[in-house]
């Protein structure tokens, strides 16, 4: 018997019930408080949106906080990939590295932050914050994928002399994929929330961040949630892609 | 004084392995001749597989000598297949080929042996969009492409059902016979071990020791289940087996 829900029309329509659902709410809260200071209606949110979008400002502000966040990004994912083979392939490496690991993640993000303030200019700041709270993220997720690699194909592969490099290229690496894109996606979308965090503290001169806490400032809540759908937005995108480039390109062997 | 081993044999010299308190090996010592298949029977957790471990190199023996092992290593067929599910069956190969035939020919080697195999049509497929004996079998290709004179068999056909498991031996015997080389097979089957065997080895539990040696001289091809010499042999190997 075909299960219905698991037709894309029909999964199209429930996550369409549930925009309307979460749009339903904001509306009714909105009613309820009455003031739009403090919650603004969903309309007056979207008509600030479409006022924003249309400036030049908007531009500066979107390209300088997606430079920095991909920035930040990538340079964690690249430094966290090779921490997390290390790891994962050498027992001393990862009981070295572990607690180096656990401090960083478990420092808040606020701290890194406020000392970040402290040392650097307020562009560093952003990406050095966004650095530090994705790092160990993507560093973990790829310890753990090494050490859940099925032990029955690497010993196969030591059977069969094959050469560390290869066995790191075609085994590995490819083994792992479901936990490299598991940081990717976990990262990425941290990035987003820490990048805006570190624009509100260190206020560089173009930022999303920074024009949240401009429009805080001056009680334009409107603009507050209309830069926040900014950030969603950008968030939904590239976790779309993400999973486009997954599963058309990597996984298109399951 | 140390005892010279044959070319191309494998001698296994009073080979003792343990786990921590648990004597695994007690002293198994083996000669086996060059391109023979030997088969070792015994009862479960009695060390077979450890054996096949140390011949590996997986694992050292705590003592006793291993002579014989070529430099290339072994091959080995296992009893799951083992194939890397994001590489074709042509990429499989080529993982554990590479580096170990010249490069201009590999190609056209793999594609010879698959041909051999009747595996062509399968080539550039994903092992999960083969069968569990279609696996197997590219398993099989694999181990046997690999250029070494030792291979080992650890229950390689124990997963398929019964007509696959025939048909797969068969091949097995067919591709053995064009290009021999000595077979070091482990498993509890005593139909499949009379079918393909050399000489049988019956292991005992406890302590694990050589508790019995047959040698088949019966051509392979006149092998039957309805031969007389080999239902007595059968019957002696299971008279053995319950009492080790």
């Amino acid at each position: 018997m075909k299960n219905s829900t698991n037709k894309p029309k029909t999964k199209f329509l429930i996550t369409l019930g549930s925009c309307f659902f979460i749009y339903l709410c904001w509306k009714l809260a909105a009613l309820r408080v009455g003031k739009e200071i403090i919650l603004p209606h969903p309309e007056t949110a979207g008509q600030t949106l479409l006022l924003i979008l249309g400036t030049k400002e908007f531009w500066l502000h979107f390209g300088s906080t997606l430079t920095r966040g991909l920035m930040g990004f990538f340079l964690s994912y690249a430094v966290g990939l090779v921490f997390g083979l290390c790891s994962g392939l050498d027992p001393i490496f990862h009981a070295f590295f572990r607690p180096v690991l656990v401090t960083v993640r478990s420092t808040p993000s606020m701290s890194l932050i406020l000392l970040a303030l402290i040392w650097f200019r307020s562009n560093a700041v952003t990406v050095f914050v966004t650095f530090l709270v994705v790092f160990p993220i993507v560093a973990q997720n790829i310890t753990d994928g090494i050490l859940q690699i099925d032990p029955t194909l690497t010993e196969m592969a030591h059977i069969y002399r094959v050469r560390p490099k290869r066995q790191l290229k075609s085994l590995y690496l490819p083994a792992i994929i479901p936990y490299l894109a598991a940081a990717a996606t976990a990262g990425l979308g941290l990035t987003w929330k820490v990048m805006v965090a570190a624009e509100v503290l260190a206020a560089p001169r173009w930022g999303i961040g920074a024009k949240m806490d401009n429009a805080r400032i001056f009680l334009n809540t409107a603009e507050v949630f209309a830069w926040t759908t900014v950030i969603i937005l950008l968030g939904l995108f590239f976790d779309r892609v993400l999973a486009y480039l997954i599963q058309k390109k990597i996984l298109h062997w399951q | 004084m140390q005892k010279k081993t044959p070319a191309g044999a494998i001698t296994l010299e009073k080979i003792i392995k343990n786990y921590g308190t648990l004597e695994v090996l007690s002293g198994i010592s083996m000669t086996i001749k060059p391109q023979h298949i030997i088969v070792i029977l015994g009862p479960s957790a009695c060390g077979k597989t450890t054996l096949l471990s140390i011949l590996a190199g997986l694992i050292q023996p705590d003592s006793g000598t291993v002579a014989g092992i070529p430099e290339t290593g072994v091959s080995f067929l296992f009893q799951e297949p083992r194939l890397l599910d994001w590489l074709t069956v042509t990429e499989n190969l080529l993982f554990i080929l590479q580096d170990k035939l010249p490069l201009e020919t590999l190609e056209q080697t793999i594609e010879n042996h698959l041909k051999s195999m009747d595996l062509f049509a399968y080539r550039n497929y994903y092992p999960r969009r083969l069968s569990g004996g279609q696996r197997q079998r590219v398993a099989l290709a694999r181990a046997l492409i690999y250029p070494s004179p030792v291979l080992l068999m650890d229950e390689p056909f124990k997963s398929l059902d019964l007509g696959l498991k025939f048909e797969l031996m068969q091949e097995f015997l067919r591709l053995w016979s064009e290009h021999p080389r000595t077979v070091i097979c482990v498993t509890h089957d005593i139909k499949e071990a009379l079918s393909i065997a050399d000489e049988i080895y019956i292991f005992s539990n406890k302590p694990t020791v050589v508790k019995g040696r047959y040698r088949l001289t019966q051509p392979r091809e006149s092998r039957n289940y309805y031969d007389l010499d080999l239902l007595k042999m059968e019957q002696n190997l299971i008279n053995q087996l319950l009492n080790t």
